[in-house]
C-alpha cells in the first residue's frame, strides 16, 4: 500500500468538529456497532455491520453500505449511499453518527481549530487556543456592543432639536445593546440545541456589527440625500437595510448549521429579494393612494455638495418630467372617456 | 382637501342620510317676514329641485336647486349640481321636480365651470319665470339690502331664508357676492332674490369652519352671460364636456398666472433673507410661529401661508384653481449645526397632498440643488435645495397639481424656505410661476 493510498476515518459532531480519528491500515475496513468491526461505534442507530471501506483490484477505494437498517447518507445532499467511490472529504451520516473520509494527503487548515483529544498536551494547547480565540471574540463583541451604544446616543444627540430628554438617550444607550444581547441569547440557544456549542459571543458580535452597519448606512444615505439632492436615497436605505438583515441571518445560521450554508444562503437570499420586491410594490401602491411627502434632509452648510445646477438646467429637467406624467396619463385613461355617448 | 379650503358647496350628497338626520333633529319652519312670505308664494312655481339620477337605478344620487328664466323651460343651476351628469352622461341623468310636484328630464345646454353655473332645458314649456335685477347685473346693489335665498334645503321642501347683501367678496379672484345669511345643503343653484322678486345672484356656497351666516352667491351677470354662450353638442358626450372644461379652465388659469406675474411680488425681509410675497389682493395670509411654545423652542420657525381663497369645482372629488405660497424663516438659538439642520429639515418638509388615484396620475418629482435669487453665484444668489412634484389630471388634458419647494440651508444661523402649491395649472404656467418665485427668493445684501 502506497502512502498516498492510506485513509483516515474522522468521527465528527453535527457541526463538523472532529471528535476522533481512526487510521485505515488494511485493504478492507468495516464500521459498525458490532465488536467484529475495525471501528466500533457506540450508537444504537448504527447497525452492527453498517459500512465497509475496501480497495478493489485496480487499487481504487470504495465505500459500501452493508445493508444497514438506517442506511448511509451523503451529508452534502442527503442522498442515500449504497456503494460509492472514495473521494477525499466524503462526509457520511450513519445513524446519528457523522463521519468524514480523508486521504493521508489532507491537512487541517492552519486557521481551523481542532477539538481532538489526542494527547493531554495537544488537548491542553487546543483548549488554550480555543479559549484565546473565544476571549478575542468576546472582547470584539463587547466593543461592538459599546459602539452601538455610543453611536445611538450620538445619533440621538444630533437629532435633538427640542428639550433634551434623558429617556431618549437611555433608550439609545441601553435598549439597543439589550436588544442585541437578547437577540444573541436566542440564537445561542438555538445553536446549542442544534449544534454542540452555543457560541453566544459570536452571535453577539454578529448582531452588534449589523447594528453599527445600519447606523452607518443611515448616515451615508442622509449625506447623499443632502449633497446630491437625492431624496430617493431613502429608497436605497431600506434595500440596504434588508441586505444587512440577510447577511445577519446568514452569519447566525452559519453558526447553527455550518454544513448547510449553501441552502441557508439560497433561502435567505430568496427571502431578501422577496422582501425588497414586496416593499417596492407596497410603496408604489402607497404612493398611488397618497402622494409622497418630500422631507428634505439638510446638513450644516460646511458639508460639501454638488455644484448647484443653473436655474435654466433645473427647469429643463422639470419640463422633461411632463413627458413622464403624460405617459402615465395615457397608460391609464379616465374611466368611460371616449365612449361616453349617451 | 387641505384644511384652509373652507367653502362648503351646497350640493346635497347622500340626501337620504341627511334628510333622516334632519327629521330626527326636528327641523323647524323658519319664521318669515311678510315680504318673505309674499316672495315665497310668488317664487315657488318658478323654483326647481334638480336631481341627479343613477341611470340604472333611477334613484337620486344627489340633489340641488334651480330656477326658471324663460317660459319655454330654460333654467339656471350650479355646475356642481349637474357635474356628475356632465362628466359621466352614461351613468347619470338629470331630472327636475317643480313645486307643484310635476317632474321631468333635463338637458344640459351650457356651463361655466369658473363661475359654477349651468344652463339647462326642461322637457316642457309653459312656465312662469324669474327676471334678473338690473342693479344686480351692474353690481350696484346697496350694501345691507335685504335679499331672500330660495331652494330646497336637505331635500325636505322649498324654503326661503333672509339675508343681507354685503358686497363682493374683497379677497376673491373670482367675483362672488357675500351674503350675510344662512344657507343649507341642497340650496345650491337656487336663486337669491331682491324684495322685488328679481334675481340678485345664484346660491353657491357657504363658509364652513366655525363661521355663521356667511354665504356666497354667484353674481347674476354671469348667468346672463351663460345664456349667450355656445351650446353643448347633444346628446352629451363626456369627452367633449371634459374638453370644454379644459378649455374654460385653461383660459381662466392663464389669465390668473399672467395677472400674478404682472402684479409681481414685494420682498419681505426675514433675517438674512428676502422672501417674496405676491402683491395680489386676492391672497389671504396667515402667520404662525413656534416662539410661544412651551418648553421654549431651541430654534425659531416663523412662517406665513398665503392662500388664494378660491377653488373651482370640477367634480365631487376634484377641485382646481388654487394657488398657495408659504414662506418660512428659521433662526437658530441654542442648537449645534447638525441639530439646526435637522430642525429645518423637519419643518421644511413638503406636505403630501392626498392623492386621488381615480382623478390624478401618481406624483413624480424632480429634486436638485440650484440657485435662488439669480442664475449665477453673485451677490443675492443663494444655494437652495429644490423639489418639484407634479401629478397630472387624468380627466383633463394638460392640467397638473404642482408642489414646489426651495430651501436655503443654514447661513449665519438662519435658514429659509418657500413652498408653492399650484392646483389645476398648466405645466407652462406652473414652471413660469415657480421660476419667478425662485428668482424673488434672495439673500439680503
Amino acid at each position: 500500500m502506497t502512502a498516498a493510498a492510506k485513509l483516515w476515518v474522522e468521527i465528527t459532531d453535527k457541526a463538523g468538529a472532529v471528535q476522533a480519528r481512526e487510521r485505515v491500515t488494511d485493504d478492507k475496513f468495516s464500521i459498525g456497532r458490532g465488536y467484529g468491526n475495525d471501528l466500533i461505534i457506540d450508537d444504537p442507530t448504527v447497525s452492527p455491520e453498517h459500512l465497509s471501506l475496501y480497495r478493489d483490484v485496480a487499487g481504487l477505494w470504495w465505500v459500501a453500505d452493508l445493508g444497514s437498517d438506517n442506511g448511509t447518507l451523503d451529508t452534502k445532499d442527503q442522498s442515500a449511499v449504497s456503494r460509492r467511490q472514495f473521494c477525499d472529504g466524503l462526509s457520511l451520516r450513519i445513524g446519528e453518527t457523522f463521519i468524514n473520509l480523508r486521504s493521508s494527503a489532507f491537512a487541517v487548515a492552519a486557521t481551523e481549530r481542532v477539538a481532538l483529544r489526542a494527547t493531554p498536551a495537544a488537548e491542553a494547547s487546543a483548549l488554550v487556543a480555543a479559549a484565546t480565540h473565544a476571549s478575542r471574540v468576546a472582547n470584539a463583541a463587547i466593543v461592538a456592543m459599546f459602539l452601538v451604544s455610543v453611536l445611538s446616543a450620538l445619533t440621538i444627540w444630533l437629532r435633538q432639536v427640542g428639550e433634551a430628554k434623558l429617556v431618549n438617550y437611555a433608550i439609545g444607550t441601553f435598549a439597543m445593546p439589550f436588544i442585541a444581547l437578547g437577540w444573541a441569547l436566542v440564537w445561542a440557544l438555538v445553536t446549542r440545541i442544534v449544534s454542540a456549542r452555543g457560541q453566544f459571543f459570536r452571535h453577539l458580535l454578529i448582531v452588534s456589527t449589523a447594528m453599527v452597519a445600519s447606523i452607518f448606512i443611515g448616515v451615508v444615505v442622509k449625506y447623499f440625500d443632502y449633497a446630491f439632492a437625492l431624496v430617493s436615497a431613502s429608497r436605497w436605505e431600506s434595500g440596504l437595510g434588508w441586505l444587512v438583515v440577510a447577511v445577519l441571518l446568514i452569519l447566525h445560521l452559519r453558526l447553527v448549521t455550518p454544513n448547510r450554508l449553501r441552502i441557508v444562503i439560497a433561502v435567505v437570499g430568496c427571502l431578501t429579494i422577496a422582501a425588497i420586491v414586496m416593499e417596492n410594490v407596497f410603496r408604489d401602491e402607497r404612493e398611488r393612494q397618497q402622494a409622497p411627502g418630500i422631507a428634505m434632509s439638510i446638513l450644516p452648510s460646511y458639508f460639501p455638495t454638488k455644484t448647484p445646477t443653473p436655474t435654466a438646467t433645473l427647469f429643463d429637467s422639470i419640463t422633461a418630467l411632463k413627458a413622464k406624467l403624460d405617459d402615465e396619463r395615457k397608460k391609464d385613461p379616465p374611466s368611460g372617456s371616449g365612449a361616453d355617448i349617451d | 382637501m387641505r384644511s384652509f379650503f373652507h367653502l362648503v358647496l351646497l350640493l346635497l350628497l347622500g340626501t337620504h342620510v341627511l334628510a333622516q338626520a334632519a327629521d330626527k333633529l326636528g327641523v323647524r319652519e323658519p319664521s318669515v317676514s311678510a315680504t318673505a312670505e309674499a316672495i315665497y308664494r310668488d317664487a315657488k312655481p318658478r323654483l326647481l329641485q334638480i336631481r341627479t339620477l343613477l341611470n340604472t337605478a333611477s334613484q337620486k344620487s344627489s340633489t340641488g336647486s334651480g330656477f326658471l328664466i324663460s317660459a319655454d323651460g330654460l333654467a339656471i343651476t350650479n355646475y356642481h349640481v349637474v357635474s356628475q351628469h356632465a362628466l359621466e352622461p352614461q351613468t347619470y341623468r338629470m331630472s327636475y321636480v317643480s313645486a307643484d310636484g310635476t317632474s321631468g328630464f333635463l338637458t344640459l345646454l351650457a356651463f361655466d365651470v369658473v363661475n359654477d353655473l349651468a344652463l339647462v332645458q326642461l322637457d316642457r314649456g309653459g312656465w312662469t319665470h324669474f327676471t334678473f335685477d338690473e342693479r344686480a347685473l351692474a353690481d350696484q346693489l346697496p350694501r345691507g339690502e335685504r335679499l331672500f335665498s330660495l331652494g330646497n334645503p336637505l331635500d325636505i321642501g322649498f324654503a326661503v331664508m333672509e339675508g343681507n347683501y354685503s358686497g363682493l367678496v374683497e379677497r376673491s379672484y373670482n367675483d362672488r357676492i357675500h351674503l350675510s345669511g344662512p344657507m343649507n345643503p341642497g340650496m345650491s343653484g337656487g336663486p337669491t332674490l331682491t324684495a322685488g322678486s328679481k334675481i340678485a345672484g345664484i346660491n353657491v356656497a357657504k363658509s364652513g369652519a366655525g363661521s355663521e351666516q356667511v354665504s356666497f352667491l354667484v353674481p347674476a351677470k354671469f348667468a346672463t352671460a351663460l345664456l349667450t354662450s355656445p351650446r353643448l353638442a347633444q346628446p352629451l358626450n363626456g369627452s367633449l364636456v371634459r374638453a370644454e372644461i379644459g378649455k374654460q379652465l385653461g383660459l381662466w388659469q392663464t389669465a390668473l398666472y399672467d395677472k400674478l406675474d404682472k402684479i409681481g411680488f414685494k420682498q419681505v425681509a426675514a433675517g438674512a433673507f428676502l422672501l417674496p410675497e405676491s402683491n395680489a389682493n386676492f391672497f389671504t395670509c396667515w402667520a404662525g410661529t413656534n416662539a410661544d411654545e412651551k418648553p421654549a423652542p431651541r430654534a425659531r420657525a416663523d412662517s406665513t401661508g398665503c392662500n388664494m381663497q378660491n377653488w373651482l369645482f370640477l367634480s365631487g372629488d376634484l377641485y382646481a384653481g388654487n394657488v398657495s405660497i408659504n414662506r418660512s424663516h428659521f433662526t437658530n438659538q441654542s442648537l449645534n449645526g447638525f441639530q439646526f439642520a435637522n430642525f429645518v429639515s423637519g419643518k421644511a418638509a413638503m406636505g403630501a397632498d392626498g392623492a386621488n388615484a381615480k382623478r390624478m396620475t401618481p406624483t413624480e418629482c424632480v429634486e436638485d440643488i440650484s440657485l435662488a435669487g439669480a442664475d449665477a453665484p453673485l451677490a443675492g444668489a443663494t444655494r437652495v435645495r429644490v423639489a418639484w412634484c407634479a401629478a397630472a389630471y387624468r380627466d383633463f388634458d394638460g392640467f397638473f397639481n404642482v408642489s414646489f419647494v426651495a430651501l436655503a440651508p443654514e447661513r449665519d444661523g438662519q435658514a429659509a424656505a418657500i413652498t408653492v402649491y399650484m392646483n389645476g395649472v398648466s405645466y407652462q404656467n406652473a414652471t413660469r410661476f415657480a421660476r419667478r418665485i425662485l428668482s424673488e427668493f434672495k439673500v439680503r445684501p
